[in-house]
């Protein structure tokens, strides 16, 4: 699972079945310290984050599948978690 | 899922079964700079399609029904789901799931927040 800003949406009326009805968010995997970690990732959301807040991402088929009930969706990254609070410890 | 701008398509003499009822499209993927870049506007209605930035990524090969054509920015899958959709077990592994309409893309402007 992927630590993930949300930094925005992408609207698609063409798309795969399994799609409609959900929101797709632009994904920025972040590092401890909030900075962006590679390129976005897009994402279905079931749970409507909000810009700029903190999800956890889930990349399993499988329960993505299940989720948009269709065994023959192409889609995998799924956020499964908003985050409240985050708390960095540094043990050294 | 990832987006791409699609840069050209892939025809072939000889194919799988499975490849039958779509088309192959070549896909630059897009890099986070070019997301601002593609943000806010309608990326359909534009009749000059925009010029495909290609970048270092390399380009990849996706299975497409949807019927983009080059210029298009298109999400699409990669992987094991990638071959999903297929009725019948598909040597594929990136599958156009989308073309996109818009993107709205909105990161912070101080990367701490």
């Amino acid at each position: 699972m992927n630590y993930v800003r949300i930094d925005g949406t992408i609207t698609a009326t063409a798309c795969h079945p399994s799609m409609r009805g959900f929101r797709t968010v632009i994904c920025q995997p972040i590092d401890a310290t909030g900075a962006p970690a590679g390129d976005p990732i897009l994402a279905i959301d079931p749970h409507g984050a909000a810009l700029h807040q903190r999800a956890i991402l889930s990349t399993d088929g499988s329960t993505t599948r299940q989720v948009v009930r269709d065994p023959r969706s192409p889609l995998r990254n799924l956020i499964i978690g908003i985050a409240d609070a985050e708390k960095l410890e540094r043990r050294n | 899922m990832r987006l791409g701008t699609v840069i050209g398509r892939v025809t072939l003499t000889l194919q799988e079964p499975a490849y039958r009822g779509g088309a192959l499209l070549l896909i630059q993927p897009l890099t986070r700079s070019q997301y601002a870049g593609h943000s806010q506007k309608k990326l359909q209605q534009t009749s000059a399609r925009p010029p495909a930035a290609l970048t270092k990524a390399n380009a990849l090969v996706a299975y497409d029904q949807l019927g983009a054509a080059p210029g298009h920015i298109v999400g699409f899958t990669e992987g094991a789901e990638a071959s999903a959709p297929f009725p019948i077990d598909a040597p594929v592994d990136a599958y156009i799931a989308c073309i996109v309409d818009q993107i709205d893309y909105h990161p912070p402007s101080e990367p701490g927040k």
